[in-house]
């Protein structure tokens, strides 16, 4: 039970970006996925979505080929939270969120109580309930994002992904999303894959991670193992410090150039 | 919601019987309410026409008016669902089926097969919206491929794909009635915004395609609604973003064509009425088309009543007055639009 990448090679007709990433998350775990810019975080994700083929490789979920199911079958089991850009200015809140529902509906998108249900307990876990009325043109960027994790929330799935969750949002609700991301990890046994570019916030809340560089997996494992000072200051071409709290996390610091 | 969106289906509903009532009314021989609900009456329940009738009436509502106003009822809804379609699946307000050349491309279709086969008849009219709809098809196949920068549809160069591709179509168009003798070149003015065409036949012809395109229509409010969050996200949410686009556009391009080959090209209705669709009740495509086919259908009835009206007893080309209407309106959309399309 549990997300595997089998060696995994990918990109665009452009370009090659992964080359041969091996990757397992035990189901119910948190991966923090890391790397500089361009390092092909977001293409992973987009092949763990389903979304772009693999050249090479696998992506299986309990043993089965997520991109041998159909669209439908596929967002049952995989959501994703991507970064709030360009959302449609008119929909509102509910309506954004009520979407997330749309694996289980018919052609026609008619809703029914269990849709709205879910719908309700994506807004209340994301704080939008007093939103839900607003088109989403008159929310803040952070509101935004909020609201397509209240929309891959009401998907229902036991693998969620999210690309960059906490760049737009404030310290109350980076946290907030973490520990809920977290919560619902511990509670429903969710599996997670999430980009994140700060480093102390994957050393805090995900189980595992994985930096990617180039394209290449350069390392994966427990935060303490990975995040070393010197293998992140070879990756970011930065030096970089690491200390560790009174309980025990990794904590980096970016030392003077 | 769902009071609000009942209000607003019959307002809309109420509207369009309004128009369609004046428009079989007001003409060169007015035809009085009292005078039409009694011969639509006899006409429904069969029975001869009174006899204290002008026999004329009869005429001129069963062979001149009626014909006239459901070919426009049908035209506009078809303008107006397919408008709001078209400006679904490219995400962006200005995409209308004249701005994108597609009636054009239709235009052309219909053309060429009147030109090479000349069809008369029954056979011609069903295979006239044929014609039509691979000619549309093929623009809107064309528009996409060319106005596509880095996976992305920028307003700029859809407006600009679909201007210049409508520009050669028309040009085609105007080439093939140039070279056509007196018969073809009349049969086919009405493809440029003439006189449409009169009696139960093109009507009759239009309808089984326009059920096929509207049913087609009016089942992908939600997919469209999917779609708006762009063709990624709508994968994540289950859609197969692909086949749902090619069945949308082909499902518009169908109505917008069976529209074209009867009535000709007319512009701005596709535009202007899923605009203030939404500006009024919001954004949600499974009302927006459904409402935008009523709407769509009244504005083309009010603009076809004050072509025949306001020069009368000149008729003037009714893509005039929905172009006098709908070109302003064209330009605020155009500069409202500006901040968030690029
Ligand atoms: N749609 C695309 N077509 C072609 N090349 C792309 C595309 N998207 C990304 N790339 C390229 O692939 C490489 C990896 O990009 P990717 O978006 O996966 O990086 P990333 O690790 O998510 O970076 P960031 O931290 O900046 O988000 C980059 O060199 C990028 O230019
Ligand atoms: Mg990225």
């Amino acid at each position: 039970m549990s997300l595997e990448i089998v060696h995994v090679s990918a990109g665009y007709p452009s370009q090659q970006v992964l080359d041969d990433v091996h990757l397992t998350v035990p189901k119910g775990q948190i991966l923090a996925l890391l790397g500089p810019n361009g390092a092909g975080k977001t293409t992973l994700l987009r092949v763990l979505s389903g979304t772009l083929a693999p050249w090479q490789g696998q992506v299986r979920w309990e043993g089965r080929d997520i991109h041998r199911l159909a669209p439908k079958a596929r967002a049952r089991l995989v959501a994703v939270v991507p970064q709030a850009r360009a959302l449609p200015p008119a929909f509102t809140v509910e309506q954004a969120v009520m979407l997330g529902r749309t694996p289980y509906l018919s052609w026609l998108g008619g809703a029914g109580q269990a849709d709205w249900k879910a719908v309700q307990r994506a807004l209340t876990q994301t704080d939008l309930l007093p939103l839900a009325a607003r088109p989403l043109q008159r929310l803040s960027g952070g509101e935004q994002q909020r609201v397509l994790l209240a929309r891959a929330l009401a998907q229902e799935t036991p693998l969620l992904l999210l690309d960059e969750p906490t760049t737009h949002l404030d310290l109350h609700h980076q946290s907030r999303l973490l520990a809920l991301v977290r919560d619902l990890s511990r509670a429903r046994g969710l599996t997670v894959v999430m980009v994140v570019h700060d480093l102390n916030q994957a050393a805090r809340y995900a189980d595992r991670v994985a930096i990617l560089d180039h394209g290449r997996l350069v390392a994966a494992g427990s935060p303490a193992a990975v995040l070393t000072a010197e293998r992140l200051t070879r990756v970011y071409r930065t030096p970089v410090e690491v200390l560790t709290t009174a309980q025990g996390w990794p904590v980096v610091v970016a030392a003077a150039e | 919601m769902k009071t609000r969106w009942g209000r607003a289906f019959w307002l809309s509903a109420g509207l369009l019987v309004l128009a369609v009532g004046l428009s079989v009314t007001v003409g060169a021989v007015p035809v009085p309410l009292p005078v039409l609900a009694r011969l639509l009456w006899a006409g429904l329940s069969g029975r001869a026409v009174p006899a204290n009738l002008p026999a004329y009436y009869h005429t001129i509502v069963f062979d001149l008016r009626l014909p006239h106003t459901v070919l426009m009822l049908l035209t506009g809804a078809a303008l107006g669902s397919s408008g709001a379609a078209y400006q679904g699946v490219f995400r962006n307000p200005l995409a209308d089926p004249y701005l994108l050349g597609i009636a054009s491309g239709a235009g052309l279709g219909a053309v060429l097969i009147l030109a090479i086969h000349r069809p008369a008849g029954w056979g011609g009219a069903l295979a006239l919206p044929v014609a039509a709809f691979v000619g549309a098809v093929l623009t809107v196949a064309l528009v996409y491929a060319l106005a596509q920068v880095e996976g992305r549809l920028p307003t700029t160069t859809l407006i600009l794909a679909g201007v210049a591709i409508g520009s050669l179509a028309s040009a085609l168009t105007s080439f093939l009635m140039l070279e056509s003798e007196g018969t073809l070149q009349r049969a086919i003015t009405y493809l440029m915004g003439g006189a449409p065409l009169s009696g139960w036949q093109p009507v009759l012809a239009m309808l089984p395609y326009w059920l096929v395109g509207q049913a087609g229509l009016l089942l992908s409010g939600h997919a469209l609604n999917v779609l708006q969050f762009g063709e990624e996200q709508a994968q994540h949410l289950g859609l197969n973003a692909r086949r749902a686009k090619a069945l949308i556009l082909a499902a518009a391009s169908l109505t917008t064509a069976v529209a074209v080959a009867f009535a000709g090209i007319i512009g701005f209705i596709g535009l202007v009425v899923p605009h203030v669709v939404r500006l009024l009740w919001g954004e949600d495509y499974r009302r927006e088309v459904p409402l935008s086919l009523l709407g769509g259908a009244t504005a083309l009835l009010l603009a076809d009543l004050l072509a025949r009206t306001l020069l009368a007893p000149r008729v003037l080309p009714v893509g005039i007055v929905t172009a006098l209407f709908g070109a302003p309106f064209f330009l605020w959309v155009l500069r409202r639009a500006r901040p968030t399309a690029t």
